[in-house]
């Protein structure tokens, strides 16, 4: 029986506590023949917004595989939604929305039809998965091309097509793969932040690969980072950028005079050409009060502010550290306790 | 104009835009009939442009016309053409050339198309299972045969039994059908399967096409060659892949077998025997082809 009470907006199935992670792996190995795809991969997937980085080749669509139950790992456990893929694949695959990295889609059929069909094989009525189908074409911007045929389309409209069909089936985890390629700089912003609304608006819990960490850093709540078969870091982006404190002080002239006004007024000044970073001798010191002591100090010397912003590693700074300390292993290990 | 306050009093909101779904979902029966109709609609060119239709078209009314033919001459000369008619298997002979163009067309338009597009991986992404995608593909190929290999032979019987050439009695009507049902199916699956078993080989649509055609009417050439012009083993002519349903098909009528029906000089449990071991090798050839398949790219 199809239940046709009104449904009332956002609301969801009952579905994991929020804290549970949606994805958990524990020492999963894959291989393809003798290339070893992931190592010992261990990580817990929180709901949220979650990015899947790492370069070409380093495992992210065989991670979205694994989960989707399409192949199994070597050794290691992995669950899904609390579900082993392996065991619960097609009734877990109904509750997974996904969009491949490939644009490839039939060319003659319109969208709508499209979106339809694969609702309808993820288990919604005929009807529903209508309705459904012309609600996500217009969410993600093509209502009004929602009967064009796929193949007159461009590549950003198919990639908001491909997204189209992972949401319509009113999924609780999406999967991703590289949804901004082929994007120009412009459609990228548009589709990323069509993710994160998805993400935030409906509660949806959304993993979405990419190898462009400050596209990652921008939608996503979460970081997994894929280096050498191996996680090097993952948990929350804000814990992943680390420690770091302070404020970054960005001025046209007046350096050296403001560094000594603030060095006077108790705080710690590192100076890089026309730029200083600020921190306060007092480990409990708010960011606000040091943000109000550096502009006031600014105006005491009459040295122009051009920028003025919180010191805080961005996930390039963090994963080129990684490379560069050479100790991936060691910073594998870690990311077992961050997440 | 309307009355505003008895707006107001009754005003609903109808778009609600994306929400939630919090019905029932249909499980993996759902999803398979959702591709078994999808594939039917494809293969028949429904909800497509005007080409798609065109060989699907083509080839069912070739299946038909000659119906159409021997009907109208019995009517008109009932006397005349009385036993003289072709009978339901020999009927077969008329129409193979339909079933093998419809197998060619429909069945790459029907599996490589989906591998080339890479539905094929959105499909497996879902609720459905490589095993349960081949069924609902080949569930609708059955469908789509039954044009060409049940229903002209249904058509037939309606119009010699108008002409009163049919079976005299409703038993021996339901007995004719049970056997066209019958040989219908063996012509279908047949041609489905092997048809399949060519698209899993290849992403191309066009190489599927031809690989089918030529498959079956190579190894009938071929076959014919040898039988002709040298002293073959009789067994040889099972090899003629085009021939083999028909000769099993003269067999469950009970008709004779000739030159014309059948291969003569084989048993039937060798026919049979031929028969599933070359739906045997399709459904080998079909598991090995998807069982290599990287389907997340």
């Amino acid at each position: 029986m199809v239940n046709t009470e009104p449904v009332p907006p956002n609301s969801r199935m009952p579905e994991p506590k929020r804290t549970m992670p949606v994805i958990s792996a524990a020492a999963v190995t894959k291989s393809w023949g003798t290339n070893v795809v992931l190592n010992n991969v261990t990580v817990d997937v929180l709901p949220g917004i979650t990015g899947l980085l790492g370069s070409n080749g380093a495992g992210k669509t065989t991670f979205l595989g694994m989960a989707l139950g399409l192949h199994q790992p070597d050794s290691g456990s992995l669950q899904v939604l609390g579900e082993d893929p392996a065991l619960a694949g097609p009734m877990l695959r109904q509750r997974i929305g996904y969009s491949p990295e490939h644009h490839d889609l039939p060319p003659d059929i319109p969208a709508q039809d499209l979106v339809r069909h694969l609702a309808e094989v993820h288990g919604l009525p005929r009807r529903e998965a209508t309705t459904r189908a012309s609600d996500s074409l217009w969410l993600v911007g093509l209502g009004e091309e929602r009967a064009r045929p796929v193949g007159t389309m461009s590549t950003g409209q198919r990639q908001r097509v491909k997204l189209a069909q992972a949401i319509a089936h009113d999924p609780a985890l999406i999967l991703l793969d590289e949804p901004t390629d082929g994007l120009d700089p412009v459609q990228r912003d548009d589709m990323l932040a069509l993710i994160r609304r998805i993400g935030t608006e409906f509660g949806i819990s959304i993993m979405l690969s990419s190898h462009l960490l400050e596209e990652v850093e921008r939608v996503a709540d979460n970081a997994v980072i894929l280096n050498n078969q191996r996680v090097v870091a993952s948990g929350p982006i804000s814990q992943l950028r680390g420690d770091r404190t302070g404020v970054i002080v960005e001025v046209d002239s007046g350096v050296e005079q403001l560094g000594q006004f603030l060095e006077q007024a108790g705080a710690q000044v590192a100076v890089q050409q026309r730029r200083l970073v600020v921190d306060s001798e007092h480990p409990d010191a708010s960011l606000d009060g040091l943000l109000d002591l550096v502009r006031d100090a600014a105006a005491a010397v009459g040295s122009p502010i051009r920028r003025m912003h919180p010191a805080e590693s961005s996930l390039e700074e963090l994963f080129l550290a990684e490379l560069d300390a050479g100790n991936l292993v060691a910073a594998a290990a870690g990311s077992e306790s961050a997440s | 104009m309307s009355d505003a306050t008895s707006v107001a009093g009754t005003a609903e909101i109808f778009e609600q835009g994306y929400r939630a779904y919090t019905g029932e979902r249909a499980g993996r029966s759902g999803s398979m009939v959702s591709i078994w109709r999808a594939s039917v609609q494809r293969g028949l060119g429904l909800r497509r442009k005007f080409r798609f239709k065109v060989v699907p078209l083509l080839t069912i009314v070739l299946a038909y016309l000659p119906a159409l033919a021997f009907i109208g001459v019995s009517m008109l000369f009932p006397e005349e053409v009385a036993g003289e008619l072709v009978d339901y298997p020999g009927y077969y002979g008329f129409i193979t050339t339909a079933m093998v163009l419809l197998t060619a067309f429909i069945v790459p338009e029907l599996l490589s198309a989906d591998r080339q597009s890479g539905m094929l991986g959105m499909y497996l992404a879902g609720p459905i299972t490589r095993g349960s995608y081949l069924a609902s593909k080949g569930a609708a190929m059955l469908t789509i045969l039954a044009f060409v290999t049940f229903l002209p032979l249904v058509f037939v019987l309606i119009g010699y039994s108008i002409t009163g050439l049919g079976p005299g009695t409703i038993v021996e009507t339901l007995k004719l059908l049970g056997r066209m049902l019958a040989s219908g199916t063996v012509f279908a699956a047949y041609f489905a399967l092997i048809g399949m078993a060519v698209s899993s080989l290849t992403d191309r649509k066009g190489f599927a096409s031809a690989a089918i055609i030529m498959l079956f009417v190579g190894t009938g050439v071929l076959v014919g060659i040898l039988t002709e012009s040298t002293d073959v083993p009789d067994w040889l002519q099972l090899f003629a892949l085009v021939a083999l349903p028909s000769d099993l098909t003269t067999r469950i009528y009970g008709g004779p077998v000739t030159e014309e029906t059948g291969f003569t000089g084989i048993e039937t449990w060798q026919s049979m025997g031929a028969y599933a071991l070359a739906c045997a090798v399709a459904v080998a050839v079909i598991v090995y082809g998807y069982r290599r398949l990287e389907v997340t790219k």
